[in-house]
């Protein structure tokens, strides 16, 4: 436990000193994991899916806000639909739109859910979803993890019947195209159970973890992963789904010891971030950095001399003590910053209050 | 002098100004009432759009039945069924409209009137400063 702690600590003092770097790089991976996942499925316009562009895009998100590069992945979607067949690009506007004006009119900040869903989809693990969503965000989250599943597995839909969509066809055949396409999104049974499994999980694990109780943290990610799985279960005996058993079983159990590790390196964490400053009063100007301190201190380790330096064997001249170490007090518990200071004082010809 | 208290504050206060200020004082040129307002509005032509485009696909969907009844369809209770239909809907996302972005002007007003306080505390700092 020690050696975890200790693990945690350096990350966390790492993420902290080079937050400026770490962040654009994790954005980098999540928007780069999800667009070559996207080509895979349905890169059916191959020119758009070229690998390099897929690094263009993934170095250009890695500084945007995760928000715009959602909705930039919804809009790549969109036209590689079209190039399959006018028809699901239709029905996938309908769906991005209704994405748009309903979710996005209240600018959410938990986009990089929607961001990883193709990654943890295609990784067989899309549980751990919902069990993040409830642990760093907050019941808002339900709505944002149910879309996500129903647009993977709209994606899905199409990709495993591309020839079907792909076929030339007449005016009438159009329709029933169509109606083949809207009977995939709403009649698809399993990803209606998906998305209520998902989004039940985030609101209890948000209301556990707030609740004040031992462990409640871990509690939430227990009980979370065991309303996945039931709603799962119960789902696909009354529906018939056909899930794979075993699937579900090994996704959920891997989500929740994911979840674990979020828990552990997340629990009480402030998320106070690192900050570069600039202001200036009448007399300086002050360009500060913030760095937030880290609030869990190294285990303390306290070392008491029991002999004199020198050995067992010698003593020490009668009426004299031993010196005894002085613990020392650890630094845990300011959650302050520490500030660098760095003030120029301008020279004289800049001054125009002097004269 | 450098003054360490102060440079805390600054600090603090720049950080608020840079994260979330800018967007707070954008919504603190409204009043409460033409900032929910403008939102409630736009949430209506928002949920408009989505109803007409569900009605849409719907109609696409049972295109060839609609065809076959729609001269034995008493359109007068259709009519009625979809208006209700547009009002629970409306009236749904308009309650989450209206929790929402209420429960955001709070929160912005909160965050505003703990800087313009520390605001007063700065200046007053200052002016102790050049008293003596």
């Amino acid at each position: 436990m020690t050696t975890l702690l200790e693990i945690r600590d350096t990350i966390i003092k790492f993420v902290g000193k080079y937050e400026a770097f770490v962040t654009p790089v994790c954005k980098f991976l999540a928007a780069l994991s999800a667009i070559l996942i996207i080509n895979g499925r349905i890169g059916y316009e191959s020119t758009l899916a070229s690998p390099l562009l897929a690094v263009i895009f993934a170095l250009f998100s890695a500084l945007i806000p995760m928000s715009i590069t959602a909705i930039l992945l919804l809009l790549y979607i969109l036209v590689q639909l079209y190039s399959l067949a006018l028809e699901a690009a239709a029905v996938g506007l309908v769906l991005v739109l209704i994405v748009f004006l309903m979710y996005f009119r209240f600018s959410p900040k938990d986009s990089v859910l929607l961001v990883l869903t193709p990654l943890c989809t295609a990784m067989g693990i899309p549980y751990i979803l919902p069990l993040a969503a409830g642990l760093i965000f907050g019941p808002a989250s339900a709505v944002t993890v149910a879309l996500g599943t129903v647009l993977a597995s709209f994606i899905r839909f199409v990709s495993e019947n591309e020839t079907t969509i792909g076929q030339k066809a007449e005016e009438l055949e159009m329709l029933t195209k169509f109606r083949y396409l809207i009977d995939g999104v709403i009649g698809n049974r399993s990803m209606m159970i998906m998305a209520l499994a998902a989004a039940l999980a985030v609101l209890v694990v948000t209301v556990i973890r707030r609740l004040r109780i031992m462990h409640a943290w871990s509690i939430a990610v227990a009980v979370g992963s065991l309303v996945q799985l039931l709603v799962l279960l119960v789902g696909d005996v009354r529906e018939n789904t056909n899930l794979s058993i075993g699937a579900v079983f090994l996704g959920v159990i891997v989500s929740a010891l994911i979840a674990e590790i979020i828990v552990f390196y997340l629990y009480n964490l402030d998320y106070a971030r690192t900050e570069d400053v600039q202001f200036e009063d009448d007399d300086y100007y002050y360009y500060v950095k913030a760095v937030p301190k880290v609030t869990m201190s190294a285990p303390e380790r306290r070392v008491k001399k029991i002999s004199p330096s020198g050995g067992f064997g010698r003593r020490t001249r009668r009426g004299t003590r031993p010196e005894e170490e002085e613990p020392v007090e650890p630094d845990f518990y300011q959650d302050e910053y520490t500030e660098e200071f760095y003030t120029d004082e301008l020279p004289d010809e800049y001054n125009m209050y002097d004269s | 002098m450098l003054n360490g208290d102060r440079i805390r504050l600054m600090t603090e206060m720049a950080i608020y100004e840079k994260r979330e200020g800018r967007q707070d004082e954008r919504v603190d040129a409204y009043f409460k009432s033409d900032y929910l307002s403008a939102e409630l509005l736009k949430s209506f032509l928002a949920a408009t759009l989505v109803f007409l485009m569900l009605v849409g696909v719907y109609c696409l969907y049972h295109f060839e039945e609609l065809m076959l009844t729609i001269y034995s369809l008493d359109l007068n209770a259709l009519a009625r069924q979809i208006l209700t239909r547009y009002i629970l809907f409306l009236l749904v996302f308009l309650a989450i409209t209206l929790v929402v972005y209420l429960r955001r002007y709070n929160h912005t007003r909160r965050n505003l009137r703990e800087y313009y306080r520390n605001l007063k505390e700065l200046s007053a700092g200052y002016e102790r400063n050049e008293e003596p």
